[in-house]
């Protein structure tokens, strides 16, 4: 393992904690409403879906940040951040309680908002760079 | 909430986003048309919450491995990114493939853990 590899594990690794405790609040709050849907992990999922898109696509931030502050961020926070495995086990529980209803909602509420806040965020970055190459032909 | 439930999760949180990190590296070295990375890493980690959740293993443990290192090792920011960008490069028949496998290899897996956690 090269070095620069090294330490961009490290830096993910520091990252993606952060990311799994922000996380963790998020569903403690979830758990002191007493929700019996799970709310928390579709709150966490779908914000961290659109910040991604918006990441990735922002010419702001690929243009200024270095690749391994945008890993930290990608990889690392907003990967932890956001969960697939709470959203499977969840899904089947639900099932297992005869709550199909909810278990339908919950996937559908994934998959289909997974989707719209992606392109939210890609689009957001869209309206962002055109803001950004004008300041950047006025100021150069 | 404790000092100690913080740590336990940010100690799994680490090694979970090494783990993804590495197994997308690793994944990227091959030359798949559709990022089985994030595909193994998801449906892997859906089947161990699964069989941990029935097992009825002890909170610590839980909030290490389950709350930290199997919620960090999955992700679900990734796959919408990487499914837009399918959409994007007009792939979406791929995107649809790629999405489909996701949910229902993820949720096959979740059940099978669920139920020889429970054996």
């Amino acid at each position: 393992m090269t070095r620069t590899a090294a330490r961009i594990s490290m830096v993910v690794g520091f990252a993606g904690a952060a990311g799994a405790l922000c996380r963790y609040f998020v569903s403690m709050l979830g758990e002191q409403g007493g929700a019996d849907f799970p709310w928390s992990t579709l709150a966490v999922n779908l914000t961290g879906c659109f910040l991604l898109a918006f990441l990735f696509y922002s010419e702001r931030i690929t243009g200024r940040w270095s690749a391994q502050t945008r890993a930290a961020l990608s990889t690392g926070f907003l990967g932890s951040f956001t969960t697939f495995s709470a959203l499977s086990a969840e899904t089947v529980m639900l099932l297992d309680q005869d709550r199909l209803w909810q278990a339908g909602a919950y996937l559908f509420l994934s998959i289909c908002l997974g989707w719209l806040l992606a392109a939210a965020g890609c689009w957001t970055a869209g309206k962002d760079n055109a803001r950004f190459r004008l300041r950047k032909e006025v100021r150069p | 909430m404790s000092v100690p439930a913080v740590l336990l999760v940010m100690a799994g949180g680490f090694a979970g986003a090494v783990c993804r990190y590495w197994i997308g590296q690793i994944a990227a070295r091959f030359s798949f048309s559709f990022p089985v990375g994030t595909l193994f890493v998801n449906v892997l980690g859906a089947f161990l919450l699964g069989y941990f959740l029935a097992s009825d293993l002890p909170e610590p443990l839980m909030l290490l491995l389950g709350g930290g290192y199997l919620g960090a090792l999955t992700t679900y920011s990734t796959l919408y990114l990487e499914l837009i960008r399918l959409y994007q490069d007009k792939q979406r028949k791929l995107a649809l493939a790629y999405m489909l496998a996701t949910y229902l290899l993820g949720i096959a897996a979740a059940a099978v853990g669920l139920w020889l956690g429970a054996r």
